[in-house]
């Protein structure tokens, strides 16, 4: 089933806890990155994964590396 | 920097102003029994508004991030497979004789419907994910 197979190729991340540790809400960390709160929300929660250039924008923001903050599984 | 969904507007606001551009030229042709060069003038007039429309669209789609542009892509995805199939079907049973010529509105309410349909779909799928 597609939602399924979605769902088991998600990539887990660790924004919420880099978010909280800086305590930026949601919409701090969506103007950071320049897209919308609703956008951050759905990479936090697993819905969405974001882009490669985001996903370095990301990086760069928090000052890691890619794959300490996304996880593949 | 700012957000650059701030600005979003519904796009049911989008369906409305586009279904009355499609309306209102079509009233003025048929309706006013105007002359033929006032005929024209409504049409080119009502082609300038949509290529307008067009252009506020594309300005839109360059301003939304990732999540949304791939919302939009899904939905126009979804609008012009879905218009193929159904004007197909209907081209077909024209010529079989059971159903009338299509008339350019009902060609242009189609695939508005179904650029919403799209658009819902999109997102009910990205709801749809299990959240981590």
């Amino acid at each position: 089933m597609a939602a399924d197979s979605e769902t088991a190729t998600a990539v887990k991340n660790r924004l919420r806890v880099l978010r909280a540790e800086r305590e930026w809400s949601q919409a701090d960390l969506a103007d950071r990155l320049g897209v919308s709160r609703q956008t951050v929300n759905f990479i936090e929660t697993g819905r969405y994964d974001p882009s490669l250039p985001l996903a370095f924008k990301v990086a760069r923001l928090f000052r890691q590396a890619i794959e300490d903050i996304f996880d593949p599984e | 920097m700012k957000n650059p969904c701030a600005q979003l507007i519904p796009h049911w606001v989008s369906f409305v102003v586009v279904f009355l551009a499609l309306v209102l030229p079509h009233v003025l042709i048929d309706g006013l029994g105007a002359t033929s060069a006032l005929r024209l003038g409504v049409a080119l007039a009502g082609i300038a508004w949509f290529a307008w429309l067009a252009w506020r669209r594309a300005v839109r789609y360059r301003r939304l991030d990732e999540l949304h542009q791939r919302i939009e892509l899904e939905s126009l995805a979804t609008a012009f497979a879905g218009s193929f199939l159904v004007f197909v079907a209907y081209w077909l049973l024209q010529l079989s004789g059971v159903l009338p010529p299509l008339r350019g509105l009902y060609f242009m309410l189609v695939m508005l419907t179904l650029m919403n349909m799209g658009t819902d779909g999109a997102w009910q799928r990205i709801l749809r994910r299990r959240p981590r």
